[in-house]
């Protein structure tokens, strides 16, 4: 399928962003300005280098670099593959967006936020471009630990309750994670990603593959927030600041599905997981999670819980998606990783904005505040019928996909699953949309549309991912947009 | 995968693109403009959405009369999004174009007494443009693009006055259409799935027109149109949206965006229309009267559309009378309006389901459907548009306190009693032809159904009788006897561009009801052409279709006489106020089911807190008493060390013990609860092991 090339940029990558650090020890305490600017230029430069690896990415060649040989056949090693290159490209871009939007939000402590902000860059693009199991738990935990700082930024009582029940969590997760690990290197001989599962059923046996299975389904559920291992989202999203809860729902949770992912296509290959059965129980718990997710959005006043919750749901769709272990199922579910990381990353910058122009956290207090910022809630609005799966948006794009999917997989009841969470995400997004541009306004005032509803660094992210939004819903099929790299990654795995 | 006669003559035109594109073109026009200048702002409103007319227009020649379709296809989604003009779709944009134009001209008075006139043109202009993309959608993937869209713009139509009723209105019909979309959905997922493609016509030998699955699929599919069509009992939205958003919004919505769902009906039908049988087309009546011998040969897929055309029938029936009964009794004009667009959808519903039942032979209940849809949509604008004008001058529209308004607005009077008579199907104007299509469709129906189709004959008849009455009810109590109240504001005329958006309904309700003939040989027996199985010899029975005989104007004499005697004994009675108590009506129904919903999420979360305060303090203290007794084993231990290791050893363990006690205190119910998973987990698939 590939041609190995060897290479240095994937390390390269991701160490580019630690070009961060030196700025802050450099400039961090005297020229604090400067040492923005070189913030968001290391994200930048990073997120240049890895559009350099686009034509090498396209043809699904991959490149690979070994960087330390840890014992005989685990090593550190990166390389590119289509789907690693999409995700990368997705954690820059995102990662752009809500560094610049940190530069109106992010008011104290920015040294500290900034570091970890480029390290957990450093380690999430470490996740995508691991060459094997090994490395990509090496930074999978580095990242856990960089995003701690992130929760807790604000330092308040229920922040630090927050972060610490996220590490509770994580860790163990985490520590799941390397008994699969073991078991995986014991029993199938090599971590490495190969293009396909290096498990097979005749030299291992069902009970262990099964084991294998559902430990490396516990250790990365959590991340996942597959109920009912979910419990720390809801309280941290709301503890973050927004750009950092824009960066853990839209990023942060798909690194776990990032190891699904992998689990799902390289270690196990999907005639494998065909044989072994699993796709329906996994269907079933994706389904639940979908379902009860938005049921526990609906009664949530918080804003950003609700939006965790629905953080919580809407994940779970790329969990359905794969295991559908259909062509079309798995576009669909891929696609929404980028679709998702846009849409919900959208509505948490506009969350912060409201919070930061309005100081306004519950839903209930939110009467009219659409005439005092429009285009936010204007961009809140394109990404929450994005959610509901509104044609023209990304949502209704990810929605056929999983449809088609499930249909494909003889599976059609899962319709119902998508199109009932469809309706409930109605129920808790409209009432936003609803008291933000409708309630609460005398009749005879009209928008008020004053110059500068926000910081400039913070209204142009949310002008950018609401348009994002569109755009991905109706370009489907442009070049270098997730679809054209989706394709291949599809195409290559089935 | 279409059959090849359907796919003969097929060209690439940009046409219907640009018909789609003007619109958008004029909101963005619109945008820009703004508040800035008023006055050129609706110009350029009207101009685009004439455009968008004239396009539909320019197709007409060649879709119509030469029987091209046209199609074009267009850069986006999965780059096989494709427009398609073929002369159903066509006949239906066209109606749409024409009377949004003519709304658009008329808005441009009327709008001066609401808010956010720039809102209004933007959406209304937006609207247009997703509206025409359902009619000149190619397959159900491009239809339901367009009608969600529709869908979703139309609601900052419905809510434009944000005045409470209007956001009350609002609600329901975002959770209508929500619900409507998704049903819709279903049915395009199925349909893809057993028909074979997305294509308004099944593959040959597909599941769906060999089984009985197609009612499933038909039946989610009509969840969907139904919604739109305002279809008894989904009509829920429609009396309240209908009067709460501005006239003209109210006018194209009733007109035009309902008959969205229509066609959505009028495409299922054709679904079924993909295989021309090998023995010729064989309907119904032919197959029973002994012409051909293998009755029992009939497809499947023929048995499966008439079952199907019966429930429709029935809907629409239904629809029909429950429209017409509510219509009666109402005092708001434009609620009056409402549930008489309601009952004249029922006629079209009819009309589709008895061209259904009849298979091959129902070309005389489709050309009634299509003919009534089209005559609706003139009439029902007008009618709106006149109430309109009166609630322009009047600021009313109670029709309790109206009256003898024929002296102040003479052309206003005049065109909505021409409005009226059209929807009375009184003959020479429209309605009569399109209800006399309906009645010989029944009458046709007569000898397949029996007993069950006289009954629809009847029940036909009566609603027709409603449907005089309440016209007339409206006319009467709006426009003649005498002033009730007298209106703060000074009546006289409306300006003249509503006279002119009201004269352009006008003279299409006189044409089409002068010139029935050429309508039926010109634009209703082309629409049919999607219609492969239709018996060539029944069409040509309706393209020689005499409607002005003595018979046919008998027919209608019972109509008026029951229309009649209804009118004499409600006012004599004071019928007109009854009040239906609220659980009479489907609405409270649903309302007691969404709260119930909502309430049934809050009490699940407040169950659920309830269950962690009771259960979460004692799985901490278990887990704190484990550790407690940890903690003191460490320290013994630790205890013992310190005699070898020294102080150096235990100052950071005890500050380390010390900082890990306090937060896993905290977190001992988060602990236990991740054991409890794990060993959930692990229990699962020991389970499954075993098994």
């Amino acid at each position: 399928m590939s041609k190995s090339t060897t290479s240095v940029l994937p390390a390269v990558i991701v160490f580019m962003p630690w070009l961060a650090l030196v700025g802050a020890m450099l400039w961090g305490k005297s020229r604090p300005g400067f040492a923005k600017i070189v913030y968001v230029g290391s994200t930048v430069a990073t997120l240049l280098a890895i559009l350099t690896l686009y034509p090498r990415a396209q043809g699904g060649v991959a490149s690979t670099q070994k960087l330390v040989g840890i014992a005989p056949r685990v090593s550190l090693a990166f390389r590119v593959d289509t789907v690693g290159f999409y995700f990368a490209l997705l954690l820059a871009v995102l990662w752009l967006l809500c560094a610049i939007y940190s530069l109106g939000y992010i008011h104290g402590r920015e040294t500290r936020y900034y570091c970890f902000l480029s390290l957990n860059l450093s380690f999430c693009l470490g996740v995508a471009l691991s060459a094997n199991m090994f490395t990509l738990f090496i930074f999978y935990e580095l990242m856990t630990l960089a995003t701690y700082p992130l929760i807790i930024h604000e330092e308040t009582e229920e922040a630090r309750r927050a972060g610490l029940k996220y590490l509770i969590y994580s860790i163990s997760a985490g520590a799941v994670i390397l008994l699969g690990l073991i078991l995986q290197f014991y029993y199938g001989g090599t971590l490495s990603f190969l293009g396909h599962g290096t498990l097979n059923l005749s030299q291992v046996g069902k009970p262990v593959l099964l084991t294998i299975f559902s430990i490396y389904m516990l250790g990365f559920g959590v991340k996942a927030c597959v109920m009912p291992l979910h419990g720390w989202v809801p309280d941290a999203h709301p503890a973050a600041p927004a750009p950092a809860s824009a960066l853990l729902s839209g990023v942060i949770l798909k690194v776990g599905i990032f190891g699904i992912i992998r689990v799902v296509f390289e270690v196990f290959g999907i005639e494998l997981l065909h044989t072994l059965g699993v796709s329906l129980p996994m269907l079933i718990v994706a389904s639940f999670t979908i379902i009860v997710g938005s049921l526990f959005a609906i009664t949530q006043d918080n804003l950003k819980r609700r939006l965790a919750y629905s953080s919580v749901a809407q994940v779970s769709y790329i969990v359905l998606g794969l295991f559908l272990l259909s062509p079309d199922g798995a576009t669909g579910g891929l696609l929404h990783i980028a679709h998702h990381a846009f849409m919900k990353g959208c509505l948490f910058l506009c969350a912060g904005i409201i919070i930061h122009e309005t100081g306004k956290k519950n839903v209930s207090e939110m009467d009219g505040i659409g005439s005092r910022i429009p285009i936010t809630m204007a961009a809140f609005t394109v990404a929450a019928l994005g959610m509901m799966g509104i044609p023209l948006t990304c949502g209704f794009i990810t929605k056929w996909f999983l449809g088609v999917g499930s249909i494909q997989a003889h599976r059609p009841y899962f319709i119902a699953v998508l199109l009932v969470s469809s309706l409930l995400n109605a129920v808790y997004f409209l009432p936003v949309v609803y008291v933000a541009f409708f309630k609460g306004r005398s009749p005879g005032e009209e928008l008020r549309l004053s110059k500068r509803e926000t910081k400039r660094s913070m209204l142009v992210p949310v002008i950018i991912t609401g348009c994002m939004v569109i755009a991905l819903g109706v370009f489907v099929t442009v070049k270098g947009f997730p679809y054209s790299l989706v394709e291949v990654v599809v195409k290559a795995f089935f | 995968m279409e059959h090849a006669a359907y796919n003969i003559d097929i060209a690439n035109s940009v046409l219907p693109a640009i018909a789609i594109l003007l619109p958008l073109l004029g909101a963005a026009a619109v945008v820009l403009i703004g508040d800035r200048n008023e006055r050129l702002r609706d110009i350029v409103a009207a101009c685009f959405s004439a455009g968008a007319f004239i396009t539909c227009a320019a197709m007409f020649p060649r879709v119509m009369s030469e029987g091209v379709r046209l199609t074009v296809q267009l850069p986006i989604f999965f780059g096989d999004f494709r427009l398609t003009a073929d002369s159903l779709g066509l006949v239906f944009a066209s109606m749409a174009s024409l009377a949004w134009m003519l709304a658009t001209i008329y808005s441009r008075n009327y709008i001066q007494h609401e808010e956010r006139r720039t809102r209004y043109h933007t959406f209304s202009l937006l609207t247009e443009a997703a509206t025409l993309g359902v009619f000149l959608a190619s397959d159900f993937f491009v239809l339901f693009v367009f009608f969600e869209l529709m869908g979703m713009l139309a609601y900052m139509l419905v809510v434009h006055s944000q005045t409470f009723e209007a956001r009350k209105a609002g609600v329901k019909y975002i959770f209508m259409t929500v619900y409507g979309g998704l049903s819709l959905l279903a049915g395009v997922f199925l349909f893809l799935m057993y028909a074979g493609g997305l294509g308004f016509k099944a593959h040959p030998g597909s599941a769906y027109l060999t089984t009985s699955i197609c009612f499933v699929v038909a039946g989610f599919m009509m969840g969907g149109f139904g919604v739109k069509a305002g279809m008894v009992p989904l009509h829920v939205w429609l009396p309240l949206a209908h009067p709460a958003a501005p006239s003209p919004a109210s006018a194209l919505l009733s007109g035009v965006m309902i008959k969205a769902g229509a066609y959505g009906f009028l495409r299922l039908v054709g679904t079924f229309h993909s295989v021309v049988p090998a023995q010729g087309n064989i309907g119904l009546i032919a197959s029973r009267s002994g012409e051909v011998e293998q009755a029992a040969h009939l497809p499947v897929f023929m048995h499966n559309l008439h079952s199907l055309g019966w429930v429709i029938l029935w809907f629409g029936i239904l629809t029909m009378v429950v429209g017409m009964v509510l219509a009666l009794v109402q005092n708001n004009a434009k609620r009056l309006l409402a549930y008489s667009s309601i009952s004249q959808m029922g006629y079209i519903l009819m009309g589709l389901g008895l061209g259904a039942y009849m298979g091959a032979e129902g070309g005389m209940g489709l050309a009634g459907g299509i003919y009534h849809i089209v005559n609706h949509s003139m009439f029902k604008s007008l009618l709106f548009l006149g109430v309109g004008a009166v609630y322009f001058r009047t600021h009313r529209l109670e029709m309790s306190k109206l009256g003898g308004l024929w002296r102040k607005m003479p052309v206003t009077c005049a065109l909505t009693c021409i409005g009226g008579l059209g929807i009375m199907g009184i003959p020479l104007f429209n309605g009569f032809a399109s209800k006399t299509l309906l009645h010989h469709a029944v009458v046709e129906a007569l000898g397949v159904g029996g007993a069950w189709i006289r009954a629809v004959d009847i029940i036909f008849m009566v609603a027709a009788g409603g449907t005089v009455c309440y016209v007339a009810k409206l006319l009467i109590l709006t426009f003649f006897g005498h002033r009730r109240e007298e209106s703060a504001h000074e009546v006289k005329e409306v300006p003249w561009a509503m006279r002119l958006g009201m004269g352009g309904l006008a003279a299409g309700v006189v044409l089409f009801g002068v010139f029935p003939g050429l309508v039926i040989n010109k634009i209703v027996v082309p629409a049919l052409r999607p219609f492969i199985d239709l018996d060539p010899q029944s069409l040509h029975h309706l393209e020689e279709i005499k409607i002005f005989t003595l018979a046919n104007i008998v027919a209608i004499l019972p109509a008026l006489a029951i229309g009649a005697g209804i009118f004499l004994v409600a006012t004599r009675w004071d019928l007109f106020r009854l009040k239906l108590p609220r659980g009479a009506g489907i609405d409270y129904y649903y309302s007691r089911t969404e709260v119930g919903f909502l309430r049934l999420c809050f009490a699940g979360s407040k169950r659920y807190a309830e269950l962690r305060a009771t259960y979460w303090p004692m799985a901490r203290s278990t887990g704190e008493y484990l550790y407690d007794s940890w903690k003191a084993t460490g320290k013994r231990y630790r205890g013992f060390r310190r005699v070898a290791l020294g102080r150096a050893m235990t100052i950071p363990m005890d500050i380390t013990g010390l900082a890990a006690y306090i937060r896993a205190r905290q977190f001992t119910g988060d602990i236990a609860y991740g054991v409890i998973v794990i060993t959930a987990c692990a229990a699962l698939l020991a389970l499954t092991l075993l098994w």
